[in-house]
């Protein structure tokens, strides 16, 4: 369980989170969208201690995030936007290295190590720098690294970004199975199709602020509005009504060169 | 090639916009001003030295003019390596390839590059020291015309400098590029050696005295001591005319390294991508909570240039010390002269790893905020690793010391030299905080961005570093190696570790503290 209360964020005068009040579920997908820069990565930074909140508070797994920093880093799993990679290590010294701080035995490790690499096709590239990896295999590694020990809520940023399909079924896979299992995941993504299709509730994010919450399975239900009783089709609607801007008929027409 | 100066302009205007009013920005500046006064001042006073002791033989003491001609060889000397050793470069945001996207010639961008860097920091401080040379023999100018003749030379010596660093470090990098051209290259510079030191019998001084720099430098010299200026004017058209060839000689160097080396690098990178082989350390010794760190940090620190660097000269220092014990038996057969080599040659050469070591993990520094990493043992890594590597350096220059002298000063060399070591990590641990700056594994400290910071830790420690070991080599050479260097010297060590401890902790609360700072610095937000 996450609980979010009137948390706020400023960043030198810019207020990037205003007054946030968020309840995430035990065993559950969260989709966190928004357009970019409203928001989505700085409140997962909070949430993982990344970056310390202006104001408000947040529990996690019963324990707050202030008082008990480190209890709460034990227990996530988190791929960042800038996916924290060790450049400078192999992709099995930087699992190995990730697995000992997560407090893993050396046979346990090992053989997640190896599953890991074998799952996620990176077998081959076990021993190769990860300076030297694609924008794919980093982001696979990412994911390798944020479940190798199991943990109870697993924060993604991004996850889709920069993927082949194979990867992002595989990915998609693990998500379902971990929350059948028990546990719980936020994710945010401008992959809506993605989203819709894995996340028991989405939040829409504009401008700091929540403007949009509903579980998946409401959205077709939901009526737009009480005169026209026109129905949305899917969550790419909602984003569109819900964040998209006023003049996007006098924006189309410009670029009359093209 | 108008666009690149458009781009240069606007990186630098923005750059400029946001360091304008900060704090370092400004005690730079006072920097720039109180060495821009010295060196004025320092140019009169050798001026007015050189001409007053040439025309009053009383005064020479038996020292030769000749000497501060050497003198300042030896500074242009020094200068060119400080020009080769810290390339601070003020368009790395330009990078070679982002510009090959753009519709541009590479011919055009290296152009760009040679002519931009003219305007790189430390050719702006060595331009400081021309113009001081131009002030000191200024005082004896005859003629507007004369003075400005002297400054068009500097700025043609400068640029001059400029380009025969430039080309040293692009065939540098050709050379380095593959183990084919490294063996060439070092087959090639052997057998150059060999016919001009042992076939020719050539003395070194001769090439000091016979190379452009040192003509521009006789040339002030011949100006001021006998009002001769045509080798004013020779030299402006010497450094024109050599200019001209190195900036092709650099152009043609760097196409070769983009055209043959860099498409061989890409190829062999995606056909092989070299695996790297693992090294197994003894790190099973260490408790579990520090040893993961360990694994992590002694990797990093095997495959980093720069340790790699600060290894390979260390080791130089080493022969050197040998090779003068061996040649120059009168003056450097002491003790003392190998312990100075000691101490102060390590300091410069570690200062590039240790000041920063946050940096080498750049993107992967954000695992520390989110994971229940431990900073005080992540620190206590570092120093481990380090620690590690140096022994082997220290062991090395013991036995070193100990086969030239006596293996009395064996245990003493040992001694001293792990305070040297406990002095420069607990100093580092706090600057290495306070001075993040991502850095490539692959840049050694020849070519390192990173940018120099004043700092006050760095200071106190450098002073520590300093004082200390000369203090216990001064309790050698006035009791030798016997019991009072011993207690004192056991003293000094143990003082050092209670203060390390007390360092580590108040580090590892700072690196806490600023742990979200170093991760924006060290991805660029």
């Amino acid at each position: 369980m996450i609980e979010i209360k009137e948390l706020s964020k400023n960043f030198a005068g810019v207020q990037a989170l205003d007054k946030i009040n968020l309840s995430i579920h035990d065993k559950s997908i969260f989709g966190f969208v928004g357009p970019n820069g409203a928001g989505k990565s700085t409140t997962i930074n909070i949430l993982t201690g990344i970056v310390p909140p202006s104001e408000g508070s947040v529990k996690i797994l019963g324990y707050d995030l202030k008082e008990n920093p480190v209890e709460i880093k034990r227990r996530i799993g988190v791929i960042p936007e800038r996916l924290a990679l060790f450049d400078g290590l192999t992709g099995e010294e930087h699992l190995t290295f990730v697995g000992k701080i997560y407090g893993l035995e050396q046979k346990i490790l090992t053989n997640r190590i190896n599953e890991l690499l074998y799952f996620f096709e990176l077998t081959s590239a076990r021993d190769r720098l990860i300076e030297t990896y694609s924008q794919g295999m980093r982001k696979k590694l990412a994911f390798a690294s944020a479940i190798i020990h199991a943990p109870d809520i697993l924060f993604l940023d991004e996850p889709f970004e920069n993927v082949d399909p194979i990867f992002r079924k595989k990915m998609r896979d693990i998500l379902i199975r971990m929350r059948n299992n028990g546990k719980t995941i936020l994710i945010t993504s401008h992959a809506l199709i993605e989203l819709e299709d894995i996340c028991d509730e989405v939040a829409i994010i504009n401008k700091g602020k929540i403007v949009y919450q509903s579980r998946t399975e409401d959205i077709r239900k939901k009526i737009k509005d009480e005169i026209s009783r026109e129905t949305y089709q899917s969550l790419e609607e909602i984003f569109l009504d819900v964040v998209g801007g006023s003049d996007e008929e006098e924006k189309d027409n410009k670029l009359s060169w093209l | 090639m108008f666009p690149l100066f458009y781009l240069y302009w606007r990186i630098a205007a923005n750059d400029l916009k946001e360091k304008f009013f900060s704090k370092s920005t400004f005690a730079g500046a006072i920097v720039l001003i109180i060495l821009s006064i010295f060196f004025i001042a320092f140019g009169y006073s050798l001026g007015y030295g050189i001409i007053y002791s040439y025309y009053h033989h009383e005064f020479k003491m038996g020292v030769s003019v000749n000497y501060a001609v050497k003198l300042f060889l030896m500074m242009s000397v020094f200068f060119i390596m400080a020009n080769a050793l810290a390339p601070l470069k003020f368009m790395k945001q330009l990078n070679y390839h982002v510009l090959k996207i753009f519709p541009i010639n590479t011919a055009a961008i290296f152009t760009f590059d040679l002519i931009i860097g003219f305007i790189d920091l430390r050719l702006v401080l060595l331009f400081e020291v021309l113009i001081s040379l131009t002030a000191g023999t200024g005082g004896f100018s005859f003629s507007i015309l004369h003075s400005l003749s002297l400054l068009i030379m500097s700025v043609s010596l400068i640029y001059l400098i400029h380009l025969t660093t430039e080309l040293i470090r692009s065939f540098v990098k050709v050379l380095t590029s593959l183990l084919t051209y490294k063996i060439i290259g070092a087959i090639i510079a052997t057998a150059i050696l060999a016919y001009f030191f042992i076939l020719k019998n050539i003395p070194l001084k001769y090439f000091l005295r016979n190379n452009p720099i040192a003509w521009n430098i006789n040339s002030i010299f011949s100006y001021v001591l006998f009002k001769d200026v045509h080798w004013i004017y020779n030299s402006i058209m010497i450094n024109l005319v050599c200019s001209v060839g190195l900036f092709a000689a650099i152009i043609a160097v760097r196409m070769l390294h983009n055209n043959l080396v860099s498409q061989r690098l890409i190829h062999e990178n995606q056909a092989f991508k070299e695996k790297k082989k693992r090294i197994t350390f003894p790190i099973s010794i260490f408790p579990d909570n520090i040893r993961m760190y360990l694994m992590k940090d002694m990797r990093y620190i095997s495959r980093s240039n720069r340790v790699l660097t600060a290894v390979f000269v260390e080791i130089i220092i080493i022969c050197v010390v040998f090779y003068f014990h061996f040649t120059h038996s009168r003056i450097y057969d002491h003790f003392l002269v190998a312990m100075g080599f000691i101490i102060i040659g390590p300091v410069m050469l570690w200062d590039f790893y240790l000041s920063n070591y946050w940096g080498f993990e750049k993107i992967g520094f954000g695992f520390y905020l989110f994971s229940p990493a431990e900073m005080r043992y992540a620190i206590l890594s570092k120093n481990i690793s380090f620690i590690f590597v140096k022994s082997i350096l220290i062991l090395l220059m013991s036995l070193t010391v100990s086969l030239l002298y006596s293996f009395k000063y064996f245990m003493p060399v040992l001694i001293i030299n792990f305070i040297l070591v406990l002095i420069m990590i607990m100093f580092s641990n706090i600057i290495a905080v306070r001075n993040p700056y991502p850095v490539d594994l692959k840049e050694d400290t020849f070519s390192q961005t990173q940018p120099g910071k004043f700092s006050l830790a760095g200071f106190i420690g450098l002073l520590l570093y300093l004082i200390l070991p000369c203090l216990l080599i001064f309790v050698i050479y006035k009791s030798g190696a016997g019991i009072i260097f011993y207690a004192s010297s056991l003293l000094i060590l143990s003082l050092c570790a209670a203060l390390y401890f007390f360092m580590l902790a108040y580090s590892s609360s700072l690196l806490n503290e600023e742990k979200e700072t170093i991760y924006k610095t060290l991805i660029k937000i």
